[in-house]
């Protein structure tokens, strides 16, 4: 198990080392000078200036220099300074990471109750009008935009019903809306696996004799089935953190939140380098980090898989 | 108030233009928004917008309250030297006074921080007299050490400031305690107009020494609003200065801002953002998207507020040096064939007017009389086109075999698209083919400075009519923001000229004739001028815009 652990976290070096290479040379690789949009508008824009800010952005170094200035850097845990707001790049992507773990998180809840509830009831209904209207909720929600949710979501519970304020983010209250808009592509997505991978668990013999020894059905579910079915949940849950994050750029938009989404989407626009580039590798980790717990939870939910 | 109900009853009867309008109107101490919104209202300008009753700036104001804002755009840090966005920049109006004040359409300097100036016969030296009883925020004393110590850090490289130093600044000098020298190398004429417009403002020094921090999230000013909180990509909390007692004498009082609090909410999704207003979440919101125009102006407990920019307005840069946008002809028969009431009433709803000249109507040293240049008129670029020896032949043009194309490369995301297909297709009316491409920002600004392009997109935030050098000077092309790749030797020397004549007057004059060249020579087809664009409850009053058309909040009232 711990050897599994080292292995595979000395396997996670090449790959953040690629995504950096990767985001690196994409922002660089760019045409286009920042320099020139960033001095827009000021008093009197003299050659001398566009040269002076050319200079602070770090860009009259040749790329591989830059790069490797960067990477030595950020081995020794200094991301840099934000080119835009002057302010150290972790502290900025810290501020943003609790809002984005809060949406996050109710989003994934929201998605994995749903879910569930939907692709076990189809799974236990199959054929029925009950499976097939899940299903068409399930197709609905993969199909919709989270952006139009949500501006859809706003209109109806927030300015005709008044029932949910719009932005921000104290409180549960202003968590809903947005939870659903990120959350409700992801719930149809469980659903469905969960109706596929239940229903091929509820055909194997262990299920045929947890019957015969005379469980009750919702024990047999619960315990047998479902717990079986739940492996490949798990699979796509690791997977679905990316899509998350990706949907939060949208959804924290929409709704006005905070949150590492629109940190980044800001960042990119303003060709911010150095806070792109940290947003990118602090996702990474993550996203590596979570895959890896998943890996892990396999053998809590199915103890006959083990690591070596 | 008889007075101003004659003048109101004037305009709108049409027998007083609308600068006549707005100068007489300030001259009676009616206030900038409200007569911006008589303006708007009158049937000239076909705005839907009910005309409120004129009132004076002194009119007894509701105090206290919190005013909820919806800005549409992330500040990025609000370190005034370290910043050039607007959405940083609308805040800090708010926050830091400028040495001296100005208003748009009004052509007097209000003081400020300074009590008095002198200029130097040479253009040199500014010499400034300063208040006496100013503290920042934090406690500091304004005095002229701290406008020392505020250019002394722009000039230091080591800060990594943004802001441009004024074009040949030289030094800051301390005469006394409360006198302060600017001293350039050469004359900077535009100098008090774009301090006016917040450019340099002063920063506590000791605080801006020792904390770089906070300097870029809470910075403290000398202004009516305190930041109190910024919190990152949420929201940025303004209380009220309390002690707060040198407004300029155009507020028409003084003491602290009327609002105790403003919070202002960066809410970038423009559907949201009107949301906002509809539930009640927000009782102001800013730059209010065309498509929702109808609806809020409609909503019979909204305002909407619309005011005039400053600078070079919404333009078509001509590409004087690439075929076939490098014949005059070519480019005067384009500037006649454009009907601009089409962009401005039925792509943008009204909410803007067509732009004639180089210069936005309300910038200092406008030429009213560029307005009768290039009138709509197929015609006349029909005609223009077969003097050039473009022969129409079928739907396009051609000359000894080339056929009379043009390329539009059009800055993405740029709110440009829609309007770059009504150029296109009324060119084609004229036998033009336009071909459009977009590029986004900022690899297009390269491309531009390359020349690709036959067409290129450009506006201008500027206070002054200097604004005119970033654009069509000629040591501009290639690296700068001429996209016009114009070249006029006595454009240049007008536009340099008008960076050392010390006479205002004179000055304005440089700038006037300039305009008139430049629209002989066609380099750009002004299509729109900029507008400030606000929408909110319609009990909220005594909004006043400065040069840069940042609101300033000192008299706004919830009511």
């Amino acid at each position: 198990m711990t050897e599994y652990l080292i292995r595979r976290v000395v396997l996670a070096v090449p790959v953040l080392l690629g995504v950096s290479i990767a985001v690196f040379l994409m922002m660089h690789l760019i045409p286009g000078d920042p320099a020139l949009a960033m001095l827009r508008g000021q008093p009197t824009v003299t050659p001398a200036d566009i040269d002076r800010i050319r200079h602070q952005l770090g860009l009259d170094d040749p790329l591989p220099v830059q790069y490797l200035k960067y990477m030595g850097r950020v081995v020794q845990g200094d991301f840099g300074e934000s080119v835009k707001a002057h302010r150290p790049v972790l502290t900025m992507i810290g501020e943003q990471a609790w809002p984005t773990i809060q949406l996050a998180l109710a989003a994934m809840a929201m998605a994995i109750v749903l879910g569930v509830v939907l692709g076990t009831i189809s799974a236990l209904r199959q054929n029925t009008w009950v499976d097939t209207a899940s299903m068409v909720v399930a197709l609905f929600g993969v199909s919709m935009p989270s952006f139009w949710l949500g501006l859809i979501l706003i209109y109806v519970f927030s300015v005709r019903l008044e029932w949910l304020p719009i932005t921000g983010q104290d409180g549960w209250k202003r968590l809903i809306l947005p939870a659903v808009a990120l959350g409700l592509d992801f719930s149809a997505v469980t659903a469905r696996l969960v109706r596929s991978s239940l229903l091929e668990v509820l055909r194997q013999d262990y299920i045929l004799a947890a019957r015969a020894k005379g469980l009750r059905g919702r024990t047999v579910v619960t315990r047998h089935a479902l717990r079986n079915a739940m492996i490949a949940v798990v699979t796509i849950i690791g997977l679905q953190f990316g899509f998350l994050l990706s949907g939060a750029v949208v959804v924290e938009t929409v709704f006005a939140r905070q949150g590492i989404g629109r940190l980044a989407i800001t960042a990119i626009l303003a060709k911010d380098f150095p806070l792109v580039q940290g947003i990118v590798l602090v996702s990474a980790v993550v996203y590596v980090a979570i895959n890896l717990l998943v890996d892990l939870s396999y053998s809590f939910l199915d103890p006959r898989i083990h690591y070596r | 108030m008889r007075d101003q109900n004659e003048l109101v009853g004037e305009f709108k009867a049409g027998s007083i233009s609308r600068r006549d309008f707005a100068k007489r109107a300030m001259a009676l101490g009616i206030s900038a928004p409200v007569i911006t919104s008589i303006v708007l209202a009158s049937p000239a300008m076909a705005a839907p917008r009910a005309l409120p009753a004129p009132a004076a700036r002194t009119r007894a104001q509701e105090a206290g309250g919190t005013l909820v804002f919806g800005a549409w755009q992330t500040p990025d840090t609000m370190d005034p030297q370290k910043t050039g966005l607007a959405a940083t920049g609308r805040i800090l109006a708010n926050v830091f006074d400028p040495l001296v004040w100005r208003f748009p359409g009004d052509e007097k300097f209000y003081p400020g921080l300074a009590d008095s100036w002198d200029i130097s016969a040479d253009g040199l030296t500014y010499t400034f007299k300063l208040r006496q009883d100013v503290t920042f925020h934090n406690g500091e004393v304004f005095n002229a050490a701290a406008v020392k110590a505020t250019f002394d850090r722009e000039a230091d490289p080591a800060n990594r400031t943004l802001e441009t130093l004024p074009l040949g600044f030289d030094r800051a000098e301390v005469i006394d305690d409360f006198t302060v020298a600017i001293v350039f190398k050469t004359p900077y004429a535009p100098f008090l107009i774009l301090l006016a417009a917040n450019s340099w403002v002063t920063l506590p020094p000791q605080y801006a020494k020792d904390n770089p921090e906070g300097m870029s999230l809470t910075p403290p000013g000398t202004g009516p609003f305190i930041v109190s909180e910024y919190v990152a990509g949420s929201n940025v909390v303004l209380d009220r200065n309390p002690n707060y007692n040198w407004a300029p004498s155009y507020f028409g009082r003084q003491g602290p801002a009327l609002l105790e609090r403003i919070d202002w909410r960066i809410i970038e999704e423009s559907g949201t953002r009107a949301s906002t207003l509809e539930n009640g979440e927000a009782q102001l919101i800013e730059e209010i998207v065309p498509a929702q125009f109808e609806t809020l102006s409609a909503n019979p407990d909204l305002q909407v507020i619309l005011q005039d920019a400053i600078g070079c307005p919404r333009t078509v840069h001509l590409n004087c040096t690439k075929a076939p946008t490098d014949d005059k002809l070519v480019r005067q028969a384009m500037s006649y064939a454009i009907d601009k009431r089409i962009i401005t009433d039925v792509i943008f709803k009204k909410t803007v007017e067509p732009a004639y000249g180089p210069l936005e109507k309300l910038t200092p040293g406008y030429n009213p009389d560029v307005e009768s240049l290039y009138a709509f008129s197929p015609d006349k670029a029909n005609e223009l086109l077969d003097q050039a020896g473009w022969v129409r032949d079928g739907n396009t043009r051609s000359k000894d075999g080339q056929e009379l194309k043009a390329l539009f490369i059009v800055i993405a995301k740029d709110n440009f698209d829609e309007p770059a297909q009504v150029i296109q297709s009324q060119l084609s009316d004229v036998g033009i083919a336009l071909e459009l491409t977009t590029e986004a920002e900022p690899t297009v600004f390269n491309t531009y400075n390359r020349g690709d392009q036959n067409l290129a997109n450009i506006f201008w935030w500027g206070a002054d009519p200097e604004s005119l050098y970033s654009l069509y000077h000629s040591s501009q092309i290639a690296q700068g923001f001429n996209w016009a790749h114009y070249t006029n030797p006595e454009v240049d020397r007008l536009l340099e000229e008008g960076y050392i004549e010390s006479d205002d007057a004179a000055r304005m004059e440089l700038y006037k004739q300039a305009q008139t060249l430049i629209m002989e020579d066609a380099p750009c087809i002004p299509i729109w001028g900029k507008r400030a664009t606000m929408a909110g409850a319609k009990s909220i009053t005594g909004i006043v815009f400065n040069p840069r058309v940042y609101p300033l909040h000192y008299n706004t009232s919830l009511g």
